[in-house]
């Protein structure tokens, strides 16, 4: 294991394995070599079986830079001591990794890693780790198992020839449990197998094997993209939408509602109305004008309260069907003076204020003439209007 | 210098018989790859260094195809020359 032998150990192996007597093995090595080199001098090669060729080659003269100063100058070409070793001792060298070949990597996958998406959010990076180490971890399942056996080879040493003999021996099965004992270990910690650059074996591969995964990895970033614009979109219209319900529509439901609210409590005001007349001993609300200008203005009065919203209705406005008014009653009254103030507040629009004072959205031209609105659809918060009072046309 | 002379020239000059030269190159042969099978180094003095290297795997290319490969790690022997050697035969050339 890693020791190393110099001559007289050489010898003293030789000597126990063929019988010889270290003197004589000492002499034969000796000369083992010195006819290597003579040979080597006299034809420059030297041939032996089992070991390998010992070959002098020449060397064309090349042109280098001093890496100090800068200085191009020129190796010149000389000659140099070659070994090819035998294919027997290759082999027997190569034994603990003979079983390998080498395997056709998928060529689809480039190394366009550069235009990598930033746009990557962690647990993507995780799960891709995960998925190419699951995928990757049968190619390197064999190089690690083979660094396991190389390094039990080197630290065991002759301490465990039990261990070597066993693996020599039974190889295959050796080499099962090895690949099984890397499969389970593959998945549980991944990472270790990446973090080992330094050892002898595993250095390239992590790296070189990340390459072919990056692309799909790329895709599906696209794919991401893609989603999270389409999401922004839905969002953004899902905000417009809620701020639309929020703002306008509320305003024209309120309208509805309010008008709804307030034909009901219309009605019921006539009615009351009606009773508080009859308790007062005036005359029933008819057309006749004469009595009705006299009684309005007490009701007005009476009803005016102004802590309890009241809609303040004039009777020709309660006898009057309100399903059946159409824009062609708006003409039928006409203002006979002032009657209230009113200071318009935010989303306020005149069809609520007519609603408000006369209970009747239709009647709002009547507040724009008598102001002299020039804009009427230009309401503005905090101005104050006049409210004219109606009196029925004949 | 092919096996044949080597072992002939051996034996001439251990004053032993071809086969019985031919039966220690055999065993002396046998007993160094045993040793490099072990990683072990062997140093001998004057004439170099065999010993074992480690080749990483790599990917290789193809040109023809494209064809990509994971070229499987390996172990390999080599051998230095002592600079002595070296010199010697630099000289000459």
């Amino acid at each position: 294991m890693d020791a190393k032998l110099n001559h007289s150990d050489l010898s003293a192996l030789l000597a126990k394995d063929a019988g010889m007597s270290l003197v004589k093995a000492e002499l034969f090595t000796k000369t083992f070599f010195d006819l290597i080199i003579e040979g080597l001098e006299q034809d420059g090669v030297v041939k032996i079986n089992g070991l390998g060729t010992f070959k002098i080659t020449d060397v064309a003269s090349r042109s280098s830079v001093n890496v100090n100063t800068g200085e191009k100058f020129e190796i010149k070409g000389h000659k140099k001591l070659v070994f090819t070793p035998a294919d027997s001792l290759k082999d027997c060298v190569n034994q603990p990794f003979a079983m390998f070949e080498p395997v056709e990597v998928d060529e689809t996958y480039s190394d366009d890693e550069e235009d990598n998406n930033e746009f990557v959010a962690e647990e993507n990076i995780v799960e891709d780790v995960v998925v190419e180490n699951a995928s990757v971890a049968e190619i390197e399942s064999e190089p690690e198992t083979e660094e396991i056996t190389f390094k039990e080879n080197m630290q065991a040493g002759e301490a465990s020839p039990a261990v070597e003999e066993t693996t020599e021996t039974q190889p295959q099965q050796a080499e099962e449990q090895q690949s099984q004992e890397t499969v389970t270990e593959q998945p549980v910690e991944p990472l270790v197998v990446q973090e080992r650059p330094t050892e002898p074996v595993m250095v390239h591969v992590p790296k070189k094997e990340k390459k072919p995964f990056a692309v799909p990895e790329k895709k599906e970033k696209k794919k991401r993209t893609w989603l999270y614009v389409v999401f922004a979109v839905l969002f953004m219209l899902a905000t417009l939408a809620v701020l639309f319900i929020l703002h306008i529509i509320p305003a024209e439901t309120d309208d509805v509602r309010i008008d709804t609210v307030t034909r009901i409590k219309y009605k019921t005001d006539a009615v009351t109305e009606a009773t508080v007349d009859a308790t007062s001993g005036a005359t029933p609300q008819d057309k006749e004008l004469a009595s009705n200008e006299v009684s309005l203005d007490t009701l007005v009065k009476e009803v005016a309260a102004p802590e309890e919203y009241r809609f303040f209705v004039t009777e020709e406005l309660a006898a009057l069907d309100l399903k059946n008014i159409t824009p062609a009653d708006t003409l039928l009254y006409e203002m006979t003076g002032d009657w209230a103030e009113h200071k318009v507040v935010a989303h306020e629009t005149l069809t609520r204020i007519a609603l408000k004072y006369y209970g009747d959205k239709k009647l709002w031209p009547y507040i724009v003439k008598y102001n002299s609105l020039a804009r009427p659809d230009d309401l503005c918060k905090g101005m104050k209007l006049i409210i004219p009072k109606l009196k029925p046309r004949n | 210098m092919n096996n044949k002379e080597f072992i002939t020239k051996l034996a001439k000059r251990c004053n032993v018989t071809v086969a019985e030269a031919t039966g220690n190159v055999d065993a002396f042969v046998n007993v160094m790859t045993e040793r490099l099978k072990e990683n072990d180094q062997l140093n001998i003095s004057g004439f170099g260094v065999l010993d074992v290297k480690m080749r990483k795997e790599r990917l290789s290319v193809n040109p023809k195809t494209g064809q990509r490969f994971l070229v499987p790690p390996k172990v390999v022997p080599s051998f230095r020359p002592s600079n002595k050697l070296k010199e010697k035969f630099n000289e000459r050339g």
